[in-house]
C-alpha cells in the first residue's frame, strides 16, 4: 500500500493547480485504448467533414480553358447562393473532360453515382474494367457499380450525423426533463390551485389557437418561420394566463396551494417511453414520415433516445442538490434558474457525458440497423448499413459484408471505449 | 406487500392506456390513407372520379370500421363541421380541411364543393352522347379543382372551367348556368373570408363508437385489430410467428446464460489477472458487434457453397413432409435455428458476462466469504453456494430485460435468416404498409415489458426482506 499512497501523492502534485476538467481530461487520457479510440475519433470526424474532398467523382482542382476551378468548392458556394452556376463547369464528364491540369480526390468517384464499366460487383482483386490503377476501386463495387470505398466514406458523414442529432435531440430533452424533476422534485414548487388551473388553460388555448387554427399556415408556409410564431402566440397565451392567475391570486388571497409532482410526472413519462421496445418505436414512428430521408429517422431516434440521458441526470441532481453550497447558493437568495445553471448543471454534467458516449454508440448501431433493413431510406442516402444489406443479395460479394460491418463495428466501439474511459475518468475510485 | 403489488399493477394500466394513446395516434398519423392501402391503391389523381372506386371505398371503410370518428371526442375550430369525418375518401376530406382552414367559411365551401360535383354528375350524363376535346378539357380541369386549394391554383382552374364551358356550344347550352354558379360561389368563398371562427374552439362529443374504442376492445379481446392485407384478424397472422420467435429466443438467451456465467464468475475471480483483462476486453468487443453484421457474415460465408463452407442450411425453418417423423421434424428444425440462435446469443453472452462480473467481483470482496473461506469450506462450494446464489441479486434486473426479449430481441435476426416470425411478420407488415400488425407488435411488446419490469419489482421484493414498500 505505501507504493501506491506515494504514487497518488505525485499525481496529486502534479494535478495542482489544474482545472477538474482537466484533470479528468488527463485521466481520460492515461488509458491507451481510450487514448487510440480518440485518435480514431478525430480521424472520423475528419472523414466525415472533409468526405467530399475524400471520395468525389469531381476533381479538387482542374484547369480547363486556361481557367482554374476547384469545383467541390464551387459546388458548396452555388448551393449557398453565393455562386452563380454559370461561372462554373456545370456537369461535364469529369473522365473525359480536356484539361491542362487535374487534382483527383483520394477516391475518384462519388457514393451514389454508379460506374457503368464495373457493374455487377467488381472483386477488389478481380480485373476491373478501368483506365489506370488510379482510377481502381479498391473495395469494389456494388450490384449497379457503385463505389464501396466512396460509399464509406459517405456513410462516415451520415454515421457521425446521426451520433450529433439523435444524441443532440435527446440530451436537450433528458437534461432539461431531469434537470427538472431532480431539482424540484414532487414537494418543492407549491403553487396555488388557481394557477395551476389556469396555465393548463393557457396552455390548452394557447396549443389550439397556435397549432390548430394556424394549420393551414403551418402546412403551406415556410415551416420553420411559420413553426415559430406559433410557439409565440403559445408561450403568449401561457404567460398571460399566468399574469392574470398572479392578478387574481392579489385579489383573492388564501388560496388552497398544492405541490407539483415534476419527479412524478417527468418520471411516469420516462417509464411510457422505455415500455415500448426501442426498436420497434422507432420502426413503428417512420411510418408518419411522407418523404423518407435519412434525417427524419435520425430525428425519431433522438425522441425516442432521451430516456435514459434524463434518469442519469436526474439522479446526479438529486446528489448535487444535498450539497453545502447549494444551501448556500439558496441562502443568497439566487433564483432557481440561476442555481439551476451556474450551480447544479456544470456539476452534474460530467458522469451525463458518459450515457451520451454509450448513447451515441447506441443510435448509430440503431440507426444502422434501420438503414440495413432499408426502411426509411432515399435513393441518394448511402450508409454503412444499406451497404452492409446489399451482400445479402450476393453472397459472392464478400467485400459488401466485411467493410461496411468493420466500419459499423469500429466505430460502435469507439463510441463504448470512450464511454468506459470518461467512467474511469470521472470515478477515479474504480482504478485501485 | 399485496398493496404494493396492487398499486404497480394498477400503474402498469395507467402506463399501458398512455401508450396505446401513443400507438394509436402515430397510427392516425401515419403515410397513406388506409382504405387505400386495404384496396391495394395508388393515390393518383384520376381515382377519385371512378364511382366504382367510391363504392368500394365505403364498403371497406364500414368493413374496418374506418368511418367512424377517431376518436371519444374532438376538439376543432367551429369554423370545421362536426361531420367532417364522414366524408369520404380521405383525399376529399383532407383537401376540404384546407378549404376551411383557409378561408373559414364552411356553407360557401360546401355550397362550392357541390357545385362541382353537380357539374360532374351531368357531364357524366352527357358525356356518352358527345364527345369532344372540350368536354376531356373540362373534366380534366374540375377534377384538379378538387384537389387543389391554394387560392392562386383556384383562381386559374376556377376561370378555365368558367371559359372551357363557354367556348363550346354543346357545353354552353348545357352547363352556362352551372358554370357560372361555380364561380358564383368560388367568389363568394373569396370575399365571405371569415377567419373568426377558426379561433372559436368548439367541442364534439362523439359517443364510444369510435375508431380508438373499438381497436382498444379488439386489442382486449385478442384480436388485436385487423390485418390491411390479409383482412382477418392480426392475432391469427401473429399465433403461428410468436412460437416461432419464442422458441428462438429462449434457446439464444438459456444458451447465453450458460456460457456467459462461467465466464463472468472465472473473470470475476482472476480479477486484474490477465484472464480477466483479455476476456474483459474480448466481451468489450463482442458487446459492440452489430447482431445484424455477425449474421450476414454467418449467412455469406456458412451457408453458401460460394467459399467452400457450406455446413449451414440457409433460409427459412426448411420443409419438411407432413408425414415425417417427430425426431425428424425436430432435427431439421434444430438444423435450421442454430445459426440464428448462435447469432442472438453473442451480444447477450457478453452483456450477461460483464454483468455476473460485477456483481460477483463485488461479492467475493465481502466479508462472509472470507467467513467462509476461514470456515474450510471448499472453494466450490463458497463460490456457488455463498458468492454466486448472493450475486444472483442484481441480476434480477435482467429478468426485465428477457421478458420483452423473448419477442423483440430478434427482429433483424429473422430478417436475415427468413425465418417467419414475430420480426419477420413485422417487417414485411412495415414495407406493406399494414399498419395494425405494426402497432398490435408494438403493444405486445409494450405489455411484456410492463409486465417484466412488474416481475423484477416483486421478485426484489421477495429475494430482499430488507426492500420494504411503502404504500
Amino acid at each position: 500500500m505505501f507504493w501506491k499512497s506515494k504514487k497518488l501523492k505525485k499525481r496529486i502534485e502534479t494535478d495542482k493547480g489544474m482545472s477538474y476538467g482537466k484533470i479528468v481530461f488527463k485521466r481520460f487520457r492515461r488509458d491507451s485504448l481510450t487514448r487510440w479510440s480518440l485518435r480514431l475519433f478525430y480521424l472520423l470526424v475528419f472523414v466525415g467533414l472533409f468526405s467530399d474532398f475524400i471520395a468525389n467523382e469531381k476533381p479538387i482542382y482542374c484547369k480547363v480553358d486556361g481557367k482554374t476551378h476547384y469545383p467541390i468548392v464551387e459546388d458548396y458556394l452555388v448551393n449557398l447562393g453565393l455562386l452563380d452556376p454559370m461561372n462554373t463547369l456545370g456537369r461535364p464528364n469529369w473522365r473525359t473532360l480536356e484539361h491542362q491540369g487535374l487534382v483527383l480526390p483520394i477516391i475518384p468517384y462519388s457514393a451514389h453515382k454508379p460506374d457503368q464499366k464495373n457493374m455487377g460487383f467488381s472483386s477488389p482483386f478481380g480485373k476491373q474494367n478501368i483506365e489506370s490503377s488510379r482510377y481502381r476501386h479498391w473495395l469494389g463495387t456494388d450490384r449497379i457499380g457503385r463505389d464501396l470505398a466512396a460509399g464509406l466514406v459517405a456513410g462516415t458523414r451520415i454515421a457521425l450525423a446521426v451520433g450529433i442529432i439523435a444524441m443532440g435531440i435527446a440530451s436537450l430533452i433528458g437534461i432539461v426533463l431531469g434537470l427538472l424533476a431532480g431539482y424540484f422534485g414532487d414537494n418543492q414548487v407549491r403553487i396555488s390551485l388557481l394557477r395551476v388551473v389556469l396555465i393548463l388553460i393557457g396552455l390548452c388555448i394557447g396549443l389550439f389557437w397556435g397549432f390548430i387554427s394556424r394549420s393551414y399556415a403551418l402546412k403551406e408556409g415556410a415551416l420553420g418561420i411559420q413553426i415559430l410564431i406559433s410557439l409565440g402566440i403559445l408561450l403568449l397565451c401561457v404567460l398571460g394566463f399566468f399574469g392574470l392567475s398572479r392578478l387574481m391570486e392579489n385579489m383573492i388571497p388564501g388560496m388552497k396551494k398544492v405541490y407539483l409532482p415534476f419527479d412524478l410526472i417527468i418520471m411516469r413519462m420516462v417509464e411510457i417511453v422505455d415500455a415500448m421496445p426501442a426498436i420497434l418505436l422507432i420502426l413503428a414512428a417512420t411510418s408518419i414520415i411522407r418523404n423518407p430521408s435519412i434525417y427524419n429517422v435520425m430525428i425519431i431516434i433522438g425522441l425516442v433516445s432521451w430516456t435514459t440521458i434524463a434518469r442519469f441526470v436526474r439522479a446526479e441532481v438529486i446528489k448535487v442538490r444535498e450539497q453545502d453550497y447549494i444551501q448556500a447558493a439558496k441562502a443568497l437568495a439566487y433564483s432557481d434558474f440561476r442555481i439551476i445553471t451556474r450551480h447544479i448543471l456544470p456539476n452534474s454534467i460530467g458522469p451525463v457525458l458518459i450515457v451520451i458516449a454509450f448513447g451515441m454508440a447506441g443510435a448509430i448501431l440503431a440507426e444502422a440497423t434501420i438503414s440495413f433493413l432499408g426502411i426509411g431510406l432515399d435513393d441518394e442516402d448511402i450508409t454503412w448499413g444499406y451497404l452492409l444489406n446489399q451482400a445479402r443479395g450476393q453472397a459472392s460479394a464478400w467485400w459488401l459484408a466485411i467493410f461496411p460491418g468493420i466500419a459499423i463495428f469500429i466505430t460502435v466501439t469507439l463510441f463504448n471505449l470512450l464511454g468506459e474511459g470518461l467512467t474511469k475518468a470521472l470515478n477515479p475510485k474504480l482504478d485501485t | 406487500m399485496l398493496q404494493y403489488i396492487i398499486k404497480r399493477l394498477l400503474l402498469s394500466i395507467f402506463t399501458l392506456w398512455v401508450i396505446s394513446l401513443i400507438a394509436f395516434g402515430i397510427s392516425k398519423l401515419s403515410a397513406g390513407d388506409p382504405v387505400d392501402i386495404i384496396l391495394n391503391k395508388g393515390n393518383e389523381e384520376g381515382s377519385l372520379q371512378d364511382r366504382i372506386y367510391l363504392i368500394s371505398y365505403k364498403a371497406t371503410a364500414q368493413k374496418f370500421g374506418l368511418d367512424k370518428p377517431t376518436f371519444y371526442f374532438s376538439i376543432s375550430p367551429k369554423a370545421y363541421p362536426d361531420t367532417l369525418y364522414r366524408i369520404y375518401p380521405q383525399n376529399k376530406r383532407v383537401t376540404l380541411r384546407r378549404w376551411v382552414a383557409q378561408y373559414g367559411n364552411w356553407p360557401n365551401v360546401s355550397t362550392f364543393i357541390q357545385n362541382c360535383e353537380d357539374l360532374e354528375n351531368n357531364i357524366q350524363k352527357v358525356s356518352r352522347l358527345h364527345r369532344s376535346d372540350s368536354l376531356i378539357q373540362l373534366r380534366n380541369t374540375y377534377s384538379l379543382l378538387k384537389t387543389r386549394y391554394k387560392k392562386d391554383d383556384t383562381d386559374v382552374l376556377v376561370s378555365k372551367v368558367v371559359r372551357q364551358i363557354k367556348n363550346d356550344s354543346l357545353l354552353k347550352a348545357n352547363f352556362f348556368d352551372q358554370g357560372q354558379k361555380i364561380n358564383t360561389s368560388y367568389q363568394s368563398i373569396i370575399k365571405n373570408k371569415d377567419k373568426k371562427g377558426l379561433y372559436l374552439p368548439s367541442f364534439n362529443w362523439y359517443g364510444f363508437d369510435n375508431q380508438y374504442h373499438n381497436w382498444l376492445k379488439s386489442m382486449w379481446s385478442g384480436e388485436l385489430g385487423i390485418s390491411y392485407n390479409e383482412q382477418r384478424p392480426v392475432s391469427k397472422k401473429l399465433n403461428e410467428a410468436i412460437w416461432i420467435t419464442i422458441q428462438m429466443n429462449l434457446m439464444a438467451i438459456s444458451l447465453a446464460f450458460i456460457i456467459a456465467i462461467p465466464i463472468g464468475i472465472h473473470s470475476a475471480r482472476k480479477r486484474g489477472k490477465s484472464f480477466d483483462k483479455y476476456t474483459n476486453l474480448l466481451l468489450f468487443f463482442l458487446y459492440s458487434i452489430p447482431t445484424f453484421w455477425i449474421a450476414t457474415m454467418a449467412l455469406i460465408f456458412l451457408t453458401t457453397a460460394e467459399y467452400g463452407m457450406d455446413f449451414f442450411p440457409s433460409m427459412g425453418l426448411g420443409n419438411v413432409s407432413r408425414n415425417a417423423s417427430g425426431w425428424e421434424q425436430f432435427t431439421t428444425r434444430i438444423e435450421h435455428l442454430i445459426l440464428p440462435v448462435l447469432c442472438i446469443a453473442v451480444g447477450s453472452v457478453a452483456f450477461i458476462a460483464r454483468q455476473v462480473r460485477g456483481s460477483m467481483q463485488e461479492v467475493l470482496q465481502q466479508d462472509y466469504i472470507r467467513t467462509a473461506r476461514a470456515k474450510g469450506l471448499s472453494e466450490g462450494r463458497v463460490i456457488w453456494r455463498h458468492a454466486f446464489r448472493n450475486a444472483l441479486f442484481p441480476l434480477i434486473t435482467l429478468v426485465a430485460n428477457i421478458i420483452p426479449a423473448l419477442i423483440t430481441g430478434s427482429i433483424v435476426i429473422e430478417r436475415i435468416f427468413n425465418i417467419p416470425g414475430m420480426g419477420f411478420v413485422t417487417i414485411e407488415a412495415i414495407f406493406k404498409r399494414d399498419w395494425p400488425v405494426v402497432y398490435a407488435v408494438l403493444m405486445i411488446g409494450a405489455i411484456l415489458t410492463v409486465l417484466g419490469i412488474l416481475l423484477t419489482d416483486i421478485l426484489y421484493a421477495l429475494a430482499d426482506p430488507r426492500i420494504k414498500f411503502k404504500k
